[in-house]
């Protein structure tokens, strides 16, 4: 045997684990080798002795694993159940958003200058007076909404302030209806979006699509007079 | 856990890895109890913690069930599978407990060894075993991991070199080779106590009454 045999003998741990008994004249003979078999010898009943120390298997984590398996089958062959959780996780989404909402709203009510539009914003039925011709039976018609867009607040907002409000200065695309100055046009205005029949409101040329009705954004003062006119569609 | 699992025990463990997914208790029960044994010790023998091997066997089913649809028969066998959950808790498990490392000392370990050696005639062979398997264990674990690694899987868990190679990825040769070196280097690691070893007939009891 030689000393490479020898090592390569003890590469194999199974092998290792048997008996062996190499020979004994070369072990007599070469010291390295002798000191790498005792090294390994020693390894070797190191290493059984981790084998052997092993802890028992403890009987109560096959009852563990059983139950989550069995808590794990229940609810892959229940849809309904973690259906009902996303359920429940979603309405107590939506509550949060919408609480959030209410939060948002109130500050934005509370701010000082943001107050006479939004009263006026939310505005009862408007009483539009398109011209001095009898319509009467058109501005029951009428259609109000609440005028939301960041557009038309851009133009509201001069117009809150008093004073500012001449014939002139209605708003550039606001055709004026009465005659403004500051005596007659001061305080706040608000625009209130109409439906009005198209054959009344021959104003723009826009208004002459043919259509029936016609959309028109209305400045209305807080004597509820319209002072000026815009026809969006 | 036997009872209702012989239907299943000629099923190879993809089968019933597969029976086990959907619904069938007796299937998993049999599955368990072919993996359970080498996924405990092979987790006891990389964390020298029975605690956490019982904590890394319970998560290893917890997520052969939840990923089980994952496996892929052509990539290995389903202990490989486990096996490679199991060796992936383990690292979460070190780097949890990474956090608290034990003292630098190792003259003092070096100190103990050695009188525990002097005294080996007064205390209990128990007392001495233990003290030389925490030691070995200790040199196992303070190996590279993929040196820790082979030696685990063929020294400790007694896998052959194809097997440990299939688990680890990598080739037979790497496998041997990696022995070898983690061979040489836990007989460097464990020579002060073979040092100590002499010494003992030379003291005798007598020295350690003074």
């Amino acid at each position: 045997m030689t000393c490479e045999e020898l090592r390569l003998y003890f590469e194999d741990p199974l092998l290792r684990d048997n008996e062996f008994r190499p020979e004994a004249e070369h072990l007599a003979h070469c010291a390295d080798c002798a000191r790498f078999v005792e090294t390994q010898r020693e390894l070797g009943a190191g290493l059984r002795l981790i084998r052997e120390s092993v802890p028992r298997f403890p009987a109560v984590l096959d009852e563990a694993v059983l139950a989550n398996y069995r808590r794990q089958v229940a609810s892959a062959a229940d849809p309904s159940r973690s259906a009902r959780a996303r359920q429940r996780w979603a309405s107590l989404g939506w509550s949060v958003v919408a609480v959030a909402a209410v939060i948002v709203v109130t500050a934005l009510l509370s701010l000082p200058g943001r107050r006479p539009l939004v009263q006026k914003e939310s505005h009862e039925p408007a009483i539009v007076s398109t011209s001095p011709s009898p319509h009467t039976q058109s501005t029951t018609a009428i259609k109000t909404q609440p005028v939301h867009s960041a557009e038309n607040r851009a133009v509201e907002r001069p117009a809150m302030q008093p004073g500012i409000m001449r014939e002139h200065s209605v708003a550039a695309d606001f055709r004026s209806l009465i005659y403004c100055d500051e005596l007659s046009c001061g305080g706040p205005l608000a625009v209130i979006r109409v439906q009005l029949p198209a054959s009344d409101v021959a104003l723009t040329p826009a208004s002459n699509s043919g259509t029936d009705t016609v959309l028109a954004d209305v400045l209305v003062g807080s004597d509820g007079i319209a002072r000026g006119i815009r026809i969006v569609q | 856990m036997i009872s209702g699992m012989d239907e299943f025990a000629r099923q190879s463990d993809a089968e019933l890895l597969h029976l086990a997914l959907g619904g069938q208790e007796s299937a998993f029960r049999l599955l368990y109890e072919r993996l359970k044994g080498g996924i405990f010790r092979y987790a006891f023998y990389m964390t020298n913690s029975k605690s956490a091997a019982e904590e890394v066997t319970q998560e290893v089913f917890l997520s052969l069930f939840r990923e089980g649809s994952k496996y892929r028969a052509e990539l290995g066998d389903v202990a490989g599978f486990a096996f490679g959950i199991a060796r992936n808790f383990i690292r979460r498990i070190e780097r949890r407990e990474g956090a608290y490392q034990p003292f630098p000392n190792d003259g003092a370990l070096e100190e103990l060894s050695a009188s525990l050696c002097s005294e080996s005639e007064v205390l209990p062979a128990r007392m001495i075993r233990d003290e030389l398997v925490a030691r070995v264990q200790r040199a196992v674990s303070s190996l590279p991991d993929h040196y820790k690694q082979a030696v685990v899987l063929c020294d400790l868990c007694e896998l052959s070199y194809e097997e440990a190679a299939c688990r680890l990825d990598c080739a037979v040769g790497t496998i041997r080779s990696r022995l070898s070196r983690a061979h040489a280097l836990l007989a460097q690691k464990l020579k002060p106590l073979k040092r100590a070893q002499p010494e003992i007939g030379a003291a005798g009891p007598e020295g350690c009454m003074i």
